[in-house]
């Protein structure tokens, strides 16, 4: 199950040059947690969309929890959509209800046209993203920018996808908002298994949160795998425009002058904490 | 979607192209006001018109497929024009009768091969073609009467000068859309903006606003369009499908699409506002332009041409 793409290649218009070339990928229906780089205009965006059929493959299968996505085919796609949950960039313009409840209950009503459950799982999700009870009743447009992201991203989880994927979730948060987002997708993922798909500009999040990483360079996947592989090959990050996460940047810094030595490449706070203590004890 | 067009502006750099946007509103404002001071069924000055407008056409260099596209949305209504003349005027010689004689099965027939028509007429290449045969023959048929009672009987005199008129119609209409259709693709949306500023200038400050008005909107056209797609992309993922559902759901869906559209459309309006006022716009001041327009040779030859053209109707017609 999960998401497989095979030998996919996408155009937006068929007389330009593909958008997306020869994918092949695999991703699992649980206990992922990827982040998709690569700099802009390399397909990200095109790619996710892929995975709920909002695109559909020019050429090639992707194949989302059994159900086939073959060029042209237009049937089926609403199963695929409630399988995979896909958050866009700045999803607050998409909030259009009177209150916060409605407009989360959208996405499972549409899904399910029985709606007994559709307020239940709706409140479920606002508890989740951890939107306090009071703003229920409101109107989303009244609240602060972080609050309307919240909103939105309860929206698609309300309908209970089994795969969640976010395009660059935290542009244009301020740094708590940032760190809070990402904490609560951390959470989200630990407690209901489900993978958990973003794309990023951000290394630092990467390096905190990641556990696999795909990079995309020209419409081609170049890199696929664990994080600490990718920001130890420099060539990797210098041929597709990555760059290091501020810690590792601190840490490499350090050890030019010096100051610490280490095997592996401290990527978190944690990390980076650890190799100075473990150069005190040496001394 | 990015490269949606508007307007139909089509680049060829041409003559025609590089003329001030003044000239071309101008040329073509006196060109459709001298088509309609023609002397009644005078080809002779129809004629110089149409070869007025075949040089430029020429010159412009446009395909001429991009004119012709322009003629397609009047094409029934220059046959409607043109059978009306034919049927309702009666001047000059007696050209034919035709004797219809209406029975239920003929007109029953008439209809049905209408109806097909008209149901394939996607379908169909060259359709306006096959429409004008099966018009004409449709109107023999109805000569006969097939089987049955004859309901109705009836002359239909065709008349030279109706023939004669019609084609006067129909070539004065084909000429003012073609030179219309000379100032769209010929000028982009922009110039032809502010050639239209330029030109309304002595009819009153205001008018500054109402040109930057329209190229604001014409700018927002296609932002928009992406705009809207995103959210139509945004709302799909959330389980709305826009092909299906009952009319309930149907309602539900464009407010699910109009709504944010709205909101998406005043934040942007109002930065717009605050960015333009930021950089020194006063409605209805005076502003420099980035682009001079430049009245040169070519713009004196081509608006004197037509201006002698139509001296000459006038002469004619006051002698």
């Amino acid at each position: 199950m999960g998401i497989n793409f095979y030998d996919v290649d996408f155009t937006y218009d068929v007389k330009a040059s593909k958008t997306l070339k020869n994918i092949n990928l695999k991703i699992n229906k649980e206990n992922e947690f990827i982040t998709i780089l690569g700099h802009t205009g390399s397909g990200k965006s095109t790619l996710v969309q892929l995975m709920n059929a909002l695109n559909l493959p020019n050429k090639g299968v992707v194949e989302v929890a059994g159900i086939k996505i073959l060029p042209n085919n237009k049937e089926m796609l609403k199963p695929v959509r409630r399988h995979v949950g896909l958050v866009f960039q700045f999803p607050e313009y998409q909030l259009f209800e009177e209150t916060v409840l409605k407009d989360v209950m959208f996405g499972p009503k549409n899904f399910d046209k029985n709606n007994a459950d559709v307020e239940l799982s709706a409140k479920q999700a606002l508890k989740m993203v951890s939107l306090d009870e009071s703003l229920y009743e409101r109107s989303p447009f009244n609240l602060s920018g972080g609050q309307m992201r919240r909103v939105a991203i309860a929206g698609i989880l309300a309908s209970n996808p089994d795969i969640l994927v976010l395009d660059e979730p935290t542009v244009g948060l301020d740094p708590k908002g940032k760190t809070d987002l990402m904490e609560m997708l951390v959470e989200i993922q630990k407690e209901t298994n489900k993978s958990v798909i973003i794309i990023t500009h951000d290394m630092n999040v990467v390096a905190k949160y990641s556990k696999r990483c795909i990079v995309l360079d020209d419409g081609k996947i170049v890199y696929d795998g664990g994080k600490r592989e990718m920001f130890e090959n420099s060539e990797l990050l210098k041929n597709h425009n990555l760059d290091l996460p501020d810690i590792s940047k601190v840490a490499n810094s350090l050890k030019n002058k010096g100051l610490i030595t280490f095997e592996a490449l401290p990527l978190t706070k944690d990390e980076l904490f650890n190799v100075i203590t473990r150069g005190d004890e040496n001394e | 979607m990015n490269n949606l067009a508007f307007g139909q502006y089509y680049h060829t750099n041409s003559v025609i192209h590089r003329m001030d946007p003044r000239t071309k509103i101008l040329s073509s404002l006196l060109f459709m006001i001298g088509l309609f001071i023609i002397p009644k069924n005078n080809f002779l000055f129809m004629g110089i018109f149409a070869l007025f407008m075949v040089i430029t056409i020429l010159l412009t260099k446009v395909p001429l497929k991009k004119f012709l596209k322009s003629i397609k949305f009047v094409t029934y209504l220059l046959l409607f024009s043109f059978v009306f003349q034919v049927l309702f005027n009666s001047e000059g010689e007696l050209l034919l009768t035709i004797n219809h004689n209406l029975t239920l099965v003929n007109v029953g027939i008439c209809l049905v091969v209408l109806i097909c028509l008209f149901l394939l007429r996607k379908k169909i290449p060259l359709f306006f073609i096959l429409f004008l045969v099966v018009l004409v023959l449709g109107v023999k048929f109805l000569e006969y009467p097939v089987y049955g009672n004859v309901l109705l009987n009836y002359d239909i005199k065709v008349y030279t000068g109706g023939v004669i008129t019609g084609a006067f119609v129909i070539s004065r209409v084909l000429i003012l859309i073609i030179s219309s259709a000379v100032l769209t693709l010929t000028t982009k949306p922009t110039d032809l903006n502010n050639g239209l500023e330029a030109l309304l200038k002595p009819f009153g400050k205001k008018t500054s606003i109402l040109a930057m008005m329209i190229s604001i909107a014409l700018r927002f056209i296609p932002t928009l369009f992406l705009e809207t797609e995103k959210i139509l992309k945004a709302q799909a993922s959330r389980g709305v499908d826009f092909n299906e559902g009952k009319l309930k759901d149907k309602i539900g869906q464009i407010v699910s699409l109009l709504v944010p559209m709205f909101i998406i459309s005043f934040k942007r309006a109002a930065d717009l506002a605050d960015a333009m006022e930021a950089r020194g716009y006063v409605p209805g001041e005076k502003r420099t332009k980035l682009v001079k327009m430049n009245f040169t040779l070519k713009d004196v030859i081509y608006l004197l041409s037509i201006i002698l053209i139509i001296t000459i109707v006038i002469i004619y017609r006051v002698i």
